[in-house]
């Protein structure tokens, strides 16, 4: 009862838990949508994350090729090397899907790696740099199926708390509220009924 | 070595050789392949200026001018930096002693843009790199500072090896470090898709038994064919090889093949010649091999390599 407050019996308060029920099935309903919306954005998201296990593979090969690399040149060069690079540069742009903000990257500019002259390193850095694109769609997946969820299970504990709690107090209320005035109207009408019956035998 | 389990084990081992004085100043807690590729080189550079000490004349010239490469390879590096427009630490170089520098290395590491640093290399013998500066501006590819580099380390070294007598041999083992050096630009300019114009003016100056001629034919060939344009030794085998290794994608592989081919060679000068300058150029060159091998060790215990890769990236 917590949620409704304390209400004086009356019609005109009848009518206002009425109006304020409805509103909240509307709300229910709306985000119960919202629900099945973002489970359908979430499906769709976990379809495309199965990239990730060939991407991680393919990550774990490139490594063993570096690690070489680096094995073969030394730490000194390998290092010396990568500070001639220039840096990656991304713009992470917020998108809303109903409502949940999730970043969507996009490439400015990838490293340079024409300053690299041995042939081994430049074929390490071509390839993780060619990797680059896969790394930030299946962080950016990731990230929104993260995002996503977390929104799911808020909108659950709503719906739910809106299902097991306020609807049923609002209609507990409303119920009560219902009885009382009925009672009253019964009562209204026994006295009614009863001054008449006192009126009657008088006139007689 | 090969066979050690982890970077400690080999560093043990390491303890009872010739690297020990130096080996035993570093902590064992802080101990990382990094450290160790500095020491070796540090004792590469000690190697070199012992030999200063015991020579004279012209001998002495020509070997300064020799260890000249370590002080080009600082300047690589600088000059990378400033590229990528980061900063560098001096414990990032090679360590040199102070009486053999040429350049003001601490000058270099606070300069910002490549004018700058050219112009505090305007009196040393490396001033040369001016003229590279706007090209440089023009292409943004600060490899035609590091080209520039090796052609003044050559021409530099040639011309001085031209005055001590009984030059032949050293001249031959040199030439030959020099067309590899351009054979493998060739090729792996090729593998990185560089334009023609830049392979040019990457190569350096001493075409020894690796003719100019054949050298443009290699540039303007396709990769596929490249190696089949030489008909005999010395350069045919190691070409065809590099070649099918860089089409296979194995340029790590490739690069070894041209380090072999010229330690190898470097090794054979020294055995058959022990009484010839040429012994100690050959010394040299083992020295770096020497060096370059024990970073592949210690790299590849650190990152955990199988024994069998180590020893497939060794110059053995």
């Amino acid at each position: 009862m917590a949620f409704v407050g304390r209400t004086t019996a009356t019609r005109g308060a009848l009518i206002r838990l009425r109006d304020t029920l409805e509103f909240i099935k509307n709300g229910k309903d709306i985000l119960k949508m919202k629900r099945d919306r973002l489970a359908g954005e979430l499906n769709a998201h976990l379809t495309e994350l199965s990239r990730r296990a060939k991407l991680e593979e393919r990550q774990l090969d490139l490594y063993d090729e570096f690690k070489a690399a680096v094995t073969a040149n030394g730490y000194a060069t390998v290092s010396s090397t990568a500070l001639s690079m220039s840096k990656l540069n991304v713009d992470i742009l917020p998108t809303s899907i109903m409502g949940v903000v999730v970043p969507k990257i996009v490439v400015r500019e990838k490293p340079e790696i024409k300053s690299i002259r041995d042939p081994s390193l430049y074929a390490v850095a071509e390839k993780l740099r060619d990797s680059i694109d896969e790394l930030l769609a299946v962080a950016q997946i990731e990230v929104t199926i993260e995002r996503i969820a977390y929104e799911l299970m808020m909108i659950n504990r709503k719906v739910n708390a809106l299902e097991k709690v306020i609807i049923p107090a609002y209609m507990d209320q409303i119920r009560y509220i219902e009885d009382s005035l009925f009672d009253e109207d019964l009562e209204e009408f026994a006295r009614i009924k009863h001054f008449r019956d006192v009126a009657g035998r008088e006139s007689t | 070595m090969l066979r050690t389990k982890n970077l400690l084990e080999l560093f043990d081992l390491l303890l009872k050789s010739d690297y020990a004085s130096e080996l035993s100043r570093v902590s064992t807690k802080e101990l990382d392949a990094y450290q160790l590729e500095r020491t070796f080189y540090q004792k590469l550079s000690e190697r070199f200026t012992f030999l200063f000490e015991v020579t004279s004349g012209r001998v002495r010239e020509s070997l300064e001018e020799y260890f000249k490469q370590i002080e080009i390879e600082n300047v690589k590096r600088i000059i990378r930096a400033i590229h990528g427009k980061e900063g560098l630490g001096q414990d990032q170089l090679v360590p040199i002693p102070r009486r053999f520098q040429t350049v003001n290395s601490s000058a270099l590491l606070e300069t910002h843009t490549m004018r700058q640093m050219v112009d505090l290399l305007r009196e040393t013998p490396y001033g040369r790199l001016r003229n590279t500066v706007d090209m440089y501006e023009q292409t943004g590819n600060p490899t035609l500072f590091e080209a520039q580099l090796d052609n003044i380390f050559y021409s530099g070294f040639w011309e001085t090896l031209e005055r001590v007598s009984g030059n032949s041999k050293v001249k031959k083992l040199v030439g030959t470090e020099a067309d590899l050096k351009n054979l493998f630009y060739v090729l792996s300019l090729k593998f990185t898709n560089t334009e023609p114009e830049i392979t040019r003016k990457s190569l350096v100056n001493i075409h020894y038994r690796l003719s100019k001629t054949l050298t443009q034919q290699l540039i303007d060939s396709p990769m596929e064919t490249a190696p089949r344009l030489f008909t005999g030794p010395p350069y045919a085998d190691l070409a065809k090889e590099a070649g099918e290794l860089l089409e296979k994608k194995s340029p790590v592989e490739a690069e070894i093949a041209f380090s072999r081919f010229l330690y190898s060679y470097a090794e054979t000068s020294s055995l058959r010649n022990p009484n010839d300058l040429v012994y100690v150029f050959a010394y040299l060159q083992l020295c770096f091999k020497e060096a370059k091998n024990l970073t592949t060790l210690a790299l590849g215990k650190q990152l955990g390599l199988e024994e069998e890769r180590i020893q497939s990236l060794l110059f053995l």
